[in-house]
């Protein structure tokens, strides 16, 4: 049975992914407010990921205003689509041995 | 068939929603274009008065006013400037939220083209109405023979950016156009400014706030879903 990428299967991180999957890029209070992390938790899963090649991050001023935004990269991209293919085929092997 | 995880999944397309549904920028900029554009017309009206009846006095207050509201409206028409600053306004309502982009505009040259072609028309029917080639009642009806299109174009040309929701707007203007040919009542007399202002400013306001609506609905749901407990040992996946 095929192995699930740990660093994405954590729920946060997934649904970090996932949102980003969606669109060109997110802003940091976006994704803290939609998933209802506080900022330590979120800080610590945007970590990870970037670590692990998933995220990028653009740093910017709107004035004198910093923004932080962050963009899936195309590895982030291949990750997730193999992480929905690996957890298909385990649920298809799940059901067939049944 | 429905899994533990098929919420997780339909997440990308309610942030995509949310994003392409979030009129605040166009809907601030609606609202400051049609404030300005009332106190024009309402200042005009009233000095017009005030000078036919000889206040004098009246008529300069009001004439002053109208130039406000004319120096105001200037900066606004200017993309470079009026659309930062309606962008800076509706940062600043949506910093608690945060913000979500969805690409890039693309310069498309079609666009350019399409908007020379629509200033153009916009000429064309001036004059034509100053003289009296189309009476204040038909003018709705032949505007929307270049605003129906031009706004289809312009919406069609900005996705995945932009929403279908707002297709309404040029819907409803092609609708009060049948409406008008088909022998439907228009407003005369001081109230006639109201036969342009509702089909442009009235149905624009209407259809971005509910796409606005649509957008808040799009962001319940996506906090929703993303709240969701998502893949635990019980699903057998871990």
């Amino acid at each position: 049975m095929p192995d699930l990428d740990r660093t994405i299967h954590e729920p946060a991180r997934l649904r970090i992914l996932t949102i980003l999957s969606g669109v060109e890029s997110v802003s940091y209070n976006f994704l803290k407010t939609t998933l209802g992390l506080t900022n330590g938790n979120l800080g610590s899963h945007l970590d990870r990921l970037e670590r692990a090649g998933f995220l990028e991050v653009r740093k910017s001023f709107q004035g004198r205003i910093p923004h932080t935004d962050y963009l899936l990269t195309k590895a982030g991209r291949v990750a997730l689509a193999a992480y929905w293919a690996t957890l298909d085929a385990i649920r298809t092997g799940a059901n067939g041995s049944r | 068939m429905d899994t533990p995880e098929s919420s997780v999944r339909e997440i990308p397309k309610w942030v995509r929603r949310n994003a392409q549904n979030n009129t605040i920028p166009a809907l601030l900029g609606l609202v400051v274009f049609t404030v300005l554009f009332v106190g024009i017309s309402g200042f005009s009206y009233l000095g017009g008065n005030a000078y036919r009846t000889g206040h004098r006095g009246q008529f300069l207050w009001f004439l002053a006013a109208d130039l406000v509201c004319v120096g105001a409206l200037v900066p606004f028409c200017v993309p470079r400037w009026g659309g930062r600053w309606i962008l800076q306004l509706s940062e600043r309502f949506c910093s608690q939220e945060g913000r979500v982009k969805l690409g890039s505009a693309k310069p498309v040259r079609a666009v350019r083209g399409a908007a020379i072609g629509f200033a153009l028309c916009i000429l064309a029917s001036v004059i034509a109405g100053i003289l009296g080639l189309i009476s204040s009642r038909f003018m709705q009806p032949v505007s929307a023979l270049y605003v129906v299109p031009f706004a289809t174009f312009l919406i069609l040309v900005q996705r995945p950016m932009s929403s279908y929701l707002m297709l309404m707007w040029p819907a409803l203007y092609a609708v009060h156009a049948i409406l008008i040919l088909a022998g439907g009542p228009t407003f005369r007399g001081r109230w006639d400014v109201l036969n342009m202002l509702i089909p442009t400013a009235g149905y624009g306001l209407f259809s971005t706030l509910i796409a606005l609506l649509y957008s808040r609905y799009a962001l319940f749901r996506l906090k929703r879903l993303a709240r969701e407990r998502v893949l635990t040992k019980g699903d057998g996946l871990a």
